[in-house]
């Protein structure tokens, strides 16, 4: 009913895009591997040449770069390095993929340190795009309620996190709005409510939660398995982290989520 | 338990040395309003021969398949992990899928969150196609020659042996081909060559009747830890 009535009133274009997130560190660079393989196993063949077009946000929201790249028969393959001015940090960002009607392949990424490898890929699914008065109203209404409109939040994931000594999973979520995104997030071990927090992501933007970071302010040593109730005002989707036991600082693996 | 229940055959494979914890229900609600009706887990041993089984309620949340495997065999071979579930598709209308979380034990690499391979049932346009116009693809980024690849194959088939064939191509159009024939429940893992004649791998194909379970696996060089553990991409042969 909500959905609804705030899809009536702010009028969103749902426009399925294909998307991926992407992060590096000072460690960890980060590439796209571009194909279109399925196209091998139908009957189009007018596809080709097929121009891709990749953009990147940052974790702001901002485009940052957009790349074109040229793909000349089903079988072919470019890889490609995705800018970021790392500086130390933990950088992380959006990327969508537009190309001809009836490309469809899944993308690949890839987070390499140059001795491991992790490799996921995207996702097609739905991008909201609100007219620039409806995000202006959703950024004002967001800051001034925003603790109050959790019982708002028609968007929502459940997703178990793995804290141990050695080893853990993180969560990078990305924005599939163009409006600013409230999310909501309830910590749970077993049936016990342990902490929750709130964080406001800007259109198309994205963020790494450091899960020991994020909760820090949770009762006692975080360690074990807990559930994450995710709620979110807009639409949202996270990929998942793992890190060994020099987190951030050490290689990484990633992986997508249905 | 309703009489019109929808049945779904899921498997992955198990290493001894790595803690390895399954969500049984991925996006589980903290209501568990999404609950399975039944579960249980088999485990077969590489030659197809059954090392034990072990119904689990339904109610568990993760399950923790080291201490799983351990309860009803202490064997050190790779292990094929087959995961039969029944479930009211009101409540998952396309189907339920199970994530899995491992580390190995000690090692300071990331661990691998993935999902288990649906292999029969659940979507039947989908999942079990029979025809051998049913492709699975791999594609290597050039970071792939950082690890060892291979891939493991299942055969989850009841009666039938599944003869499979992994089609590896390189830079330049050269291929390589190689093919196992598999015992129902057998399993083994392939590895691939990442260079021939100096080309790199781009690519590799899984092609067999029925729907073997496949995954690819990449392996730490200097160790042998898994550092990817993925499913193929599935695509169907238009005519």
């Amino acid at each position: 009913m909500l959905k609804k009535l705030a899809k009536f009133f702010l009028k969103p274009q749902r426009k399925f895009t294909y998307y991926l997130p992407w992060l590096t560190t000072e460690r960890v660079r980060c590439s796209l591997l571009l194909n279109n393989i399925e196209s091998r196993f139908l009957t189009k063949t007018s596809l080709y040449p097929l121009d891709l077009r990749v953009t990147q946000y940052n974790e702001s929201g901002k485009v940052i770069k957009i790349y074109q790249e040229l793909l000349t028969s089903p079988t072919d393959a470019k890889e490609l390095l995705l800018s970021s001015e790392n500086q130390g940090k933990i950088r992380c960002g959006l990327v969508t993929i537009q190309g001809k009607r009836g490309w469809s392949s899944g993308i690949y990424l890839t987070l390499s340190d140059g001795e491991n490898c992790s490799i996921t890929h995207g996702r097609h699914e739905a991008i909201d795009h609100f007219p620039s008065w409806a995000g202006a109203l959703i950024r004002v209404v967001s800051t001034c309620v925003g603790p109050f409109v959790k019982r708002l939040a028609a968007f929502g994931k459940d997703q178990f996190v793995y804290l141990h000594q050695k080893f853990s999973s993180h969560l990078l979520f990305m924005n599939l709005s163009t409006a600013t995104n409230l999310l909501f997030f309830t910590l749970r071990k077993e049936t016990k409510r342990i902490t929750s927090r709130r964080l406001a992501l800007p259109g198309m933007g994205s963020q790494v939660i450091h899960l020991r970071h994020f909760f820090s302010s949770a009762p006692g040593n975080l360690s074990g398995i807990f559930q994450l109730e995710i709620r979110a005002t807009s639409r949202f989707n996270y990929y998942v982290i793992g890190a060994g036991p020099e987190e951030f600082s050490g290689s990484l693996s990633i992986q997508h989520v249905k | 338990m309703s009489s019109n229940l929808c049945a779904l055959l899921s498997a992955t494979f198990y290493e001894e040395g790595y803690s390895h914890y399954v969500e049984i229900v991925h996006q589980r609600d903290f209501g568990k309003r999404k609950r399975l009706a039944k579960l249980d887990f088999l485990f077969y041993a590489p030659d197809g021969k059954e090392i034990g089984r072990r119904s689990i309620d339904p109610d568990h949340d993760v399950v923790d398949l080291r201490a799983l495997v351990h309860s009803v065999a202490n064997f050190r071979e790779r292990i094929m992990v087959l995961m039969e579930v029944r479930y009211d598709a009101n409540i998952f209308p396309y189907r339920p899928h199970h994530y899995a979380f491992f580390h190995r034990e000690g090692s300071r690499v990331a661990p691998v969150y993935y999902a288990f391979n649906a292999a029969l049932g659940g979507v039947p346009e989908r999942i079990g196609a029979v025809a051998i116009n049913h492709f699975s693809v791999f594609l290597f980024p050039n970071h792939a020659h950082e690890m060892n690849f291979s891939v493991i194959i299942g055969n989850p088939s009841r009666f039938a042996t599944v003869k499979v064939n992994l089609l590896s191509h390189y830079e330049g159009g050269v291929l390589r081909v190689g093919s196992c024939r598999l015992p129902p429940k057998g399993h083994v893992e392939v590895p691939l060559m990442m260079n021939l004649n100096l080309q790199r791998i781009c690519r590799v194909e899984m092609k067999g009747v029925g729907k073997p379970i496949g995954f690819v696996v990449g392996r730490k060089k200097n160790g042998g830890e898994i550092l990817h553990f993925d499913h193929f991409f599935s695509y169907l042969k238009v005519q």
